[in-house]
């Protein structure tokens, strides 16, 4: 339990969103994105064990249950529910968003270097970086609700990833609230892509640009 | 709720006041479009009457601190309350108006029943209430503001009560705006003097001449609140708006409450800037001078006793910005009377503008209008109101007995102190000018409300619904009457009452406290001696029976009709004239006919007057953030993909920034 491993735990969990910006296939992508997730409940554990916090245990536990199960399974019923399997993309193709996301993970482990003196390590504090950075890659190179929501949920991790590695720690009742916050939305997002289904019969956001003020 | 650290009488009525008013609010919610006007309005008596009871109470004894519950508690600080005598003045006039306009709403709603969403209307109504009653314990920064914000968006959704007229919505709207303003002003003080001051404690600030700019911006804050000139544009829109027990309750207690804060914050902090002193002087003056001659060219009545609002709110302010002026120049005595004459007038205008309010309201629905040109000879039909009327408009024009003249007379005095005692000739001259455009202002408003009340309810009625009006019920008819015999009470009672401001004055100023009454007047003998000797006159000189009935000339043209009398435009014609620069007065004359000297067929008149501030200022204003905001809109394309990639720019741009700078 070295502060290596959670290094090492940080950056697979930021290759793994590279691989999700590379699948067209969503369930490929729930499976990457909940190995990420466990990934970071291990680095969670790990800095709990780093610190000597009995907390952050029961956060990576929360975490396991909540991110890691139970909304992975919440979003493959949808995605059967709705018999989308996959996403075509838009823009950029998704073999060029990985490559892309590669290059951002280099460039967020410069510009981490160069904001410098945090207590926490760089290493993991890149991989956040460029978790944030490919999940809003994400959300902008794909086309169904469904990877937005994915996309969402990255973010939140890249988010969540540094917070957790860089500061000295968040109250219990803080991290409990955010991930309560995360379920709801992602209960209710996933919801609403039900319901856009069911009026236009199709989850394509690039279709749903009526909605503005003219 | 709360943790006192004495449990006593008036705190405790405080809190079960507070809750009561907390409860209706959510029942009112709950019960929303069955929920009945006279249950609500009994229901909504009790915490009023409570808060009476607390506020008379909290008189007796010196002032009372609690706290709120550890579990209340927003973020770290310990939000402290004090009720103390300035808090207790003001409660008391809140619980006073709050029953009297509760009383009223009896008889008053019904008659809005199509427009008017009755949950809506008592949830917000009790919100209102309970607000402006917390703000006026509220001891520190924090929950003052958050006190002032539910207290501002409660009477936002007041205001906009009758939302299916498009005038109500844009006054709403425009209020909102007002309010939202001064908020932002008052909170960007509160946090400068935060970060000087380190406390959010009203009672450790002080104003030293570092801190100019919080003061400057607090100052500015509650002059935008209390409608002052150049500010003063939402307050006529916002009381024409509302519902007429709601227009009551804001110009009687919520525009006082900008003046309570200030004298809470500004006078106990020891202000002695010449700018903040010159701003409220100023603007003071200005007001009271624009209020009342724009008050004196309106056609709504409402909108008249609005614009009358502004006036004494001027006139106000003028007496704190005095005070604060005497303070500096260390003229005690003349500080110590004008801001009693500034509380004293505060307390006065919370009596007498509610009052001839509900008396608009009862005239609003009674003749189905409030435009003076459709309205006349209502003595007849609603001979109580006119009586109430007059009673309200005797008290503003400060006549004696009633109580107008104590505070005016105060204020007088201590201008002329001032005048008197201070040394530099500045001053002096500039008393002189204050005394003189006082002057000037007072005999204005009394030819102003001798225009309304000849206009509305002398003469021969100008409309048929005018003509078949009816007092509303004996609801409104006892609200009208408690606060007409309150505004002849405390006339009569002023040497006492004056006293007692007097003492929150001086603590207020921290200067000991005089052992006499500021008002020495003898005021309650001279009326009985003067009631009498007029009585005797009256039975043995000029009794009835000498009373002559003829008829008037009509110059051979027939009968004379309603519109041969004397109109609310011919009425002011003279004095708008004289002010025409100011008021952008015109009177567009249109004469037809083959002989057009001699013998016109049709003669059509029109008297136009333009608020300049609102045309020449605001509106344009107004265009160019709208068009400015048109911009703003081309970025809003509706597509998600582009919201992300604007997300994602601004992220690399904050990163470059955070890295590079």
């Amino acid at each position: 339990m070295t502060a290596t491993m959670l290094d090492c735990c940080a950056i697979a969990a930021a290759l793994c969103a590279t691989f999700m910006a590379g699948s067209r296939h969503l369930k490929r992508n729930i499976l990457f994105y909940t190995l990420q997730t466990i990934l970071l409940a291990f680095a969670t554990a790990i800095r709990g064990s780093l610190q000597s916090e009995e907390q952050l245990y029961l956060i990576a536990i929360a975490i396991a249950l909540l991110k890691a199960i139970s909304i992975p399974l919440f979003l493959r019923w949808i995605v059967r529910k709705l018999c989308i399997y996959s996403d075509p993309g838009i823009m950029i193709a998704p073999p060029l968003v990985m490559h892309l996301s590669l290059i951002l993970f280099a460039c967020s482990y410069f510009e981490i270097a160069s904001i410098g003196h945090s207590k926490g390590s760089s290493m993991a504090a890149s991989a956040s970086a460029s978790l944030l950075l490919t999940g809003l890659l994400l959300m902008l190179t794909r086309r169904t609700a469904l990877s937005q929501i994915i996309g969402f949920l990255v973010i939140e991790n890249g988010i969540y990833l540094f917070a957790m590695t860089q500061t000295t720690g968040m109250p219990l009742i803080v991290e409990m609230g955010i991930l309560l916050d995360v379920l709801a939305g992602v209960m209710i997002a996933g919801l609403v892509a039900f319901r856009i289904q069911k009026s236009f019969e199709h989850i394509d956001v690039t279709q749903l640009a009526e909605l503005k003020d003219e | 709720m709360f943790m006192f650290q004495h449990l006593n009488f008036s705190a405790t009525t405080f809190a079960i006041a507070i809750l009561f008013w907390s409860i209706q609010v959510l029942t009112s919610l709950l019960y929303g479009k069955k929920c009945r006007h006279d249950i609500s309005a009994f229901v909504f008596l009790v915490p009023s009457a409570l808060l009476l009871l607390s506020a008379i109470s909290a008189w007796l004894q010196p002032s009372i601190h609690f706290a709120s519950n550890s579990i209340l508690m927003i973020g770290t600080e310990v939000l402290s309350m004090k009720l103390d005598l300035l808090s207790s003045l003001f409660l008391f006039l809140l619980a006073a108006i709050g029953s009297c306009t509760s009383i009223f709403s009896l008889s008053y709603l019904p008659h809005l029943k199509d427009h008017l969403h009755p949950g809506h209307y008592w949830s917000a109504l009790s919100l209102f209430m309970l607000s402006m009653s917390m703000l006026l314990v509220s001891a520190n920064a924090l929950s003052f503001l958050v006190f002032w914000e539910l207290m501002a968006l409660s009477s936002f959704a007041l205001i906009a009560s009758e939302h299916q007229k498009h005038k109500v919505r844009d006054a709403a709207v425009v209020y909102l705006t007002a309010t939202r303003i001064a908020t932002a002003c008052l909170t960007a003080g509160f946090v400068l003097m935060f970060s000087v001051v380190h406390s959010w404690d009203f009672s450790a600030w002080s104003f030293s001449r570092t801190n100019l700019l919080p003061a400057l911006l607090i100052a500015v804050g509650l002059c935008i609140k209390s409608g002052l000139w150049p500010f003063h544009l939402w307050l006529p829109y916002a009381y024409t708006a509302a519902p007429s027990p709601v227009s009551a309750i804001m110009s009687g207690v919520m525009t006082k409450l900008s003046l309570y804060a200030a004298i809470r914050i500004l006078v106990n902090g020891g202000v002695d800037s010449l700018i903040i002193i010159g701003l409220f002087l100023v603007l003071g003056l200005i007001s009271a001078f624009w209020g009342l001659l724009f008050a004196l060219v309106q056609q709504d009545l409402k909108k008249l006793l609005a614009y009358s609002s502004i006036e004494n709110l001027g006139i106000i302010f003028c007496g704190l910005g005095l005070a604060l002026l005497a303070r500096r120049l260390n003229i005690p005595d003349a500080a110590c009377l004008a801001l009693t004459a500034c509380i004293f007038q505060t307390f006065n205008h919370g009596f007498f503008k509610p009052l001839l309010f509900l008396c608009a309201g009862t005239i609003d629905v009674a003749a189905n209008t409030r435009d003076l040109s459709q309205l006349g000879g209502l003595a007849r039909r609603l001979p109580f109101t006119m009586i109430c009327f007059l009673l309200g408009s005797i008290a503003l024009c400060a006549l004696p007995p009633l109580n107008g003249f104590a505070s005016k007379w105060l204020l007088y005095t201590a201008l002329f102190h001032q005048a008197w005692e201070s040394p530099q000739i500045f001053v002096r001259a500039l008393c002189l000018v204050w005394i003189g455009t006082l002057g000037l202002v007072g005999g204005l408003a009394i030819f102003c409300f001798t225009r309304a009340i000849g206009i509305t309810f002398l003469g021969n009625a100008r409309s048929s619904a005018a003509g078949n009006a009816d007092e509303l019920g004996k609801s409104s008819r006892i609200a009208q009457a408690i606060l007409a015999s309150a505004c002849v009470l405390i006339g009569l009672a002023s040497p006492f009452v004056a006293q007692h401001i007097q003492t929150i004055a001086c603590v207020s100023l921290k200067i000991p406290v005089p052992h006499a009454s500021p008002f020495q007047l003898p005021l309650a003998t001279v009326t009985l001696f003067s009631v009498l000797a007029i009585a005797f006159l009256y039975a043995f000189f000029l009794n009835a029976s000498k009373i002559r009935m003829f008829n008037t000339w009509d110059c051979g043209f027939g009968a004379l009709s309603a519109r041969t009398q004397i109109g609310s435009l011919s009425f002011t014609q003279p004095i708008a004239r004289i002010f025409s620069p100011i008021l952008r007065y015109k009177l567009l004359i249109e004469i037809n006919g083959k002989d057009r000297r001699h013998f016109p067929e049709s003669i059509q008149t029109e008297a136009q007057t333009i608020s300049v501030l609102e045309t020449k200022v605001y509106l344009p204003i107004l265009a160019f953030i709208r068009r400015a905001a048109g911009l703003f809109a081309k970025i809003q394309a509706g597509s998600i993909h582009l919201y992300l990639l604007y997300l994602c720019i601004t992220l690399a741009l904050l990163i470059i920034v955070g890295a590079y700078l």
